[in-house]
């Protein structure tokens, strides 16, 4: 079958993933669960066409709905806490500057991510001229969990493989994302987005393959 | 199908991304190819090891005061801009009373007031400069264009 050929399938995963990522997914790629929310009685839409008109509250609201998303994002691409919680604040900074560029027509968080994700790149290009020798692994997996070497071995795998590898890998385990969910993140085609996910695993199952016994 | 599209179909089958017909497809392979029974059962292990890797939770506090954060410095960036235009429209009439009181002071020689008016063009080229290489710099922005 050609990759091009293929149609999104939606699964229903929400049981297999933590409450507050389920939430949080329904928010980006559900106009109707982001209308429905209690505090909210304002559609996204018309929350941003207040925002391009100045309404810097109103740009609170998209904040929140967003924060915990745009945040795990950049850890997963900056590996650090304080740098996912700078780049990810400088990124809705930026993105409140450009507001007037953005169609309101169109999901928010898609258009945001593409700005973050630059930013992200600039601040690993940036660091990795300030630093002449590699980055320093920094402890960004969750400590209580098992399997720890094993995980930071992987974890070290994952930093290292090229960015649009690394990107579907966060947004499919950490962000529970579907395949046509990241396309329509990433903007590309949900065969590339499969392709990219094999290539990435198969990497990833060669570090596994060293503490499972399956090199 | 060659074995290269049967592994990208093994990683989707674990990832819960195929149709029926395609996981029929990838059963009826597995049944006869030893190689990728094997692949099905690495990934599949990956996968399970991949499920239970989570990011670290940040203090709840910083949820708290992530917004916040956000809405000072929005706010602290337009005090900036009217204080730089106060300070530029403060400057610009501070520095056109001086020349005008330069040019009209008798007491003043006139190699003085030449020196002065030199200095302070040299100060109005070099800022201009300034502005202009900014504009051009903001020009190119690397964000300027983001998609939307």
């Amino acid at each position: 079958m050609n990759k091009s050929d293929r149609k999104p399938v939606y699964k229903d995963r929400k049981k297999d993933m933590p409450e507050e990522i389920a939430l949080q997914k329904e928010q980006i790629f559900s106009a109707e669960a982001a209308q429905v929310e209690v505090k909210r009685a304002l559609s996204e839409r018309e929350i941003l066409e207040s925002v391009q008109k100045g309404d810097k509250e109103a740009y609170g609201l998209i904040v929140k709905r967003y924060m915990h998303s745009a945040y795990y994002i950049a850890l997963g691409f900056v590996h650090n806490q304080q740098d996912a919680l700078d780049v990810s604040q400088d990124a809705f900074i930026k993105a409140f500057r450009k507001i007037k560029m953005f169609d309101t027509h169109m999901p928010f968080f898609p258009w945001f991510y593409r700005l973050m994700k630059n930013l992200c790149l600039d601040h690993l290009k940036r660091k990795r001229r300030m630093s002449e020798v590699p980055l320093e692994d920094a402890k960004v997996l969750d400590e209580a969990r098992d399997d720890r070497e094993m995980k930071e071995a992987l974890w070290k795998g994952i930093r290292e493989l090229p960015f649009d590898q690394r990107e579907v890998i966060i947004l499919r385990y950490f962000r529970q994302m579907s395949y046509a969910e990241i396309a329509e993140l990433i903007g590309r085609p949900i065969g590339t987005v499969m392709s990219s996910l094999y290539y990435a695993k198969k990497k990833l199952k060669g570090i596994l393959g060293k503490y499972m016994g399956f090199e | 199908m060659d074995h290269k599209k049967l592994k990208e179909l093994i990683s989707s089958y674990h990832d819960g991304e195929l149709d029926d017909k395609e996981k029929q497809e990838v059963n009826d392979h597995l049944n006869q190819c030893a190689e990728c029974r094997r692949e099905f059962e690495e990934m599949g292990k990956l996968e399970e090891v991949m499920k239970k890797m989570q990011l670290k939770k940040p203090h709840k506090e910083m949820w708290e005061v992530y917004w916040t954060s956000i809405y000072n410095r929005l706010e602290r960036k337009i005090g900036w801009i009217f204080l730089s235009i106060g300070a530029m429209i403060l400057l610009f009439f501070g520095g056109y009373k001086a020349v005008e009181g330069i040019i009209q002071d008798p007491s003043i020689s006139l190699l003085l007031k030449i020196g002065i008016l030199t200095l302070l063009g040299g100060v109005v080229i070099l800022l201009g400069s300034l502005l202009r290489e900014q504009i051009f710099v903001h020009k190119r922005e690397r964000y300027k264009e983001v998609e939307k």
